[in-house]
């Protein structure tokens, strides 16, 4: 499933790699928006197939950020 | 030989302001300490503490004639006194601010009427005590508003004397409102209320976003004339950023002129804050005030998403309430934050933004509405 921005921001780090395994409520990536940090949580575990941003990278609501199978 | 040595040393402290400080001054420079510690240690806007301590601290040490009429800090607090700085203020803010979350969801707009009642409340409260007039406790009321440059706008057309308390209650609060919002909002919500996840809002067009200056601007200046100055310059601002074709005014007015004038501000306001005009009774009286009127705008924005979700059948997160205080985007940050304390997933800055932007208004409407009243111009 896809994770997607749940608002307009900037990403500023990313926590995981493709192929890794993630737990549930983990932090996959952190964005800013209006200048707050925001660490992106995963719901489900899984394991990351895909990463569609970079850090750096301008996002506007519901752009996909991390895929997790 | 040593008797005129002293002699000379005696009559060259007396040149410094070493023989003219008192404890007020004392105190006042404590105040200003506490102010850069909030801000450096704290993170409390620096950039608003920074400056206002800094001058308040150099404003308590006697010497120099800077605070003076002809002084370099005088001329920073001409542009208040002439109701400059403030419009300059909300043409930086316009430049910054996307009203895409208000335009997307008008009907969050009634949250930024509602968490004004602390205006309404601290005037009243202002006038029982006897001593103020109602002059006065308008503008002693317009601190609720958590708006600074609104505050002073409203308070130099009022009682232009009170401008040293409500500026530093008004942004002092501001700057706070981590600290004082949060304990109100958990008071008033239970743990379900505050995780109430928000609906992704909808997108809006640009052309929706360039119209809307317009409309607002023309809405003022026709029912609004007292207040048509500052929210004139905010839709300019806004409209700067909107159009997409001017970017380099837009970057202009929302990066460089905003520094220059943050500077100008806090410098003027700290040095409003010399001991023998900021060490009364009132003060402590307009401090004690302006936080009631802080707790109560807070209180009944939340009260207000309540009462909305009684009607709604998609219901609103009601920490969104507070955030029509207004100060954007403090307000929109502090219920962000609240709301992802309980759950990691609650993302509702964008959709409090709706009421913080709104709050503007409602704080521009409060203020129309008291000068209109009282018959200022």
């Amino acid at each position: 499933m896809n994770i997607n921005a749940p608002m307009p921001g900037k990403i500023i780090s990313i926590k995981v790699n493709v192929g890794d395994s993630v737990t549930k409520d983990q932090v996959l990536l952190v964005m800013e928006s209006l200048k707050m940090e925001n660490g992106i949580r995963t719901r489900n575990e899984g394991v990351v197939k895909e990463i569609f941003v970079k850090a750096g990278e301008q996002v506007q609501t519901g752009s996909p950020l991390v895929s997790v199978e | 030989m040593i008797e005129q040595f002293l002699g000379l040393l005696l009559a060259l402290v007396d040149q410094t302001g070493l023989m003219s400080i008192t404890p007020g001054n004392l105190l006042m420079i404590v105040v200003g300490g506490v102010l850069i510690y909030l801000a450096l240690a704290k993170k409390y806007e620096p950039f608003l503490l920074i400056g206002i301590g800094f001058s308040c601290i150099v404003a308590n040490v006697p010497g120099s004639d800077l605070t003076a009429p002809g002084g370099l800090f005088h001329y920073a607090y001409s542009g208040l006194e002439k109701v400059i700085i403030p419009p300059l203020i909300f043409l930086g803010v316009g430049a910054m601010v996307d009203f895409g979350p208000m335009i997307a969801r008008p009907s969050l707009m009634i949250l930024g009427a509602a968490a004004h009642a602390g205006i309404f409340i601290a005037i009243i409260l202002a006038k029982a005590t006897g001593m103020f007039t109602i002059a006065e406790a308008g503008a002693i009321g317009i601190i609720g508003g958590a708006d600074g440059p609104m505050a002073i706008f409203v308070t130099m057309k009022l009682a232009p004397h009170l401008l040293p308390q409500v500026a530093v209650a008004a942004y002092s609060y501001m700057a706070l409102m981590p600290l004082i919002q949060p304990p109100v909002m958990k008071l008033l919500t239970t743990k379900a209320e505050r995780s109430i996840e928000m609906t992704q809002i909808r997108h809006v067009t640009r052309l929706e976003k360039i119209v809307f200056p317009f409309v607002i601007a023309i809405i003022v200046n026709l029912l609004l004339p007292p207040v048509a100055p500052l929210i004139t310059m905010l839709m300019l601002g806004n409209l700067l950023r909107e159009v997409l074709m001017v970017e380099r005014l837009a970057k202009t007015v929302a990066n460089d002129l905003m520094n220059v004038i943050t500077i100008i501000l806090t410098v003027a306001v700290g040095s409003t804050m010399a001991a023998e005009t900021f060490l009364t009774f009132k003060t402590l009286l307009i401090l004690g005030l302006g936080l009631i009127a802080f707790i109560g705008g807070t209180a009944s924005g939340v009260i207000g998403a309540k009462m909305m979700n009684w009607f709604l059948k998609d219901k609103i997160n009601p920490l969104l309430g507070s955030a029509g205080i207004a100060s954007v985007p403090i307000a929109a940050r502090v219920a962000h934050v609240v709301a992802l304390k309980e759950n990691p997933y609650n993302f509702i800055i964008m959709h409090a933004m709706g009421p913080n932007l709104a709050g503007v208004f409602g704080t521009a409407i409060s203020g129309g509405i008291m000068l209109a009243l009282l018959g200022v111009k």
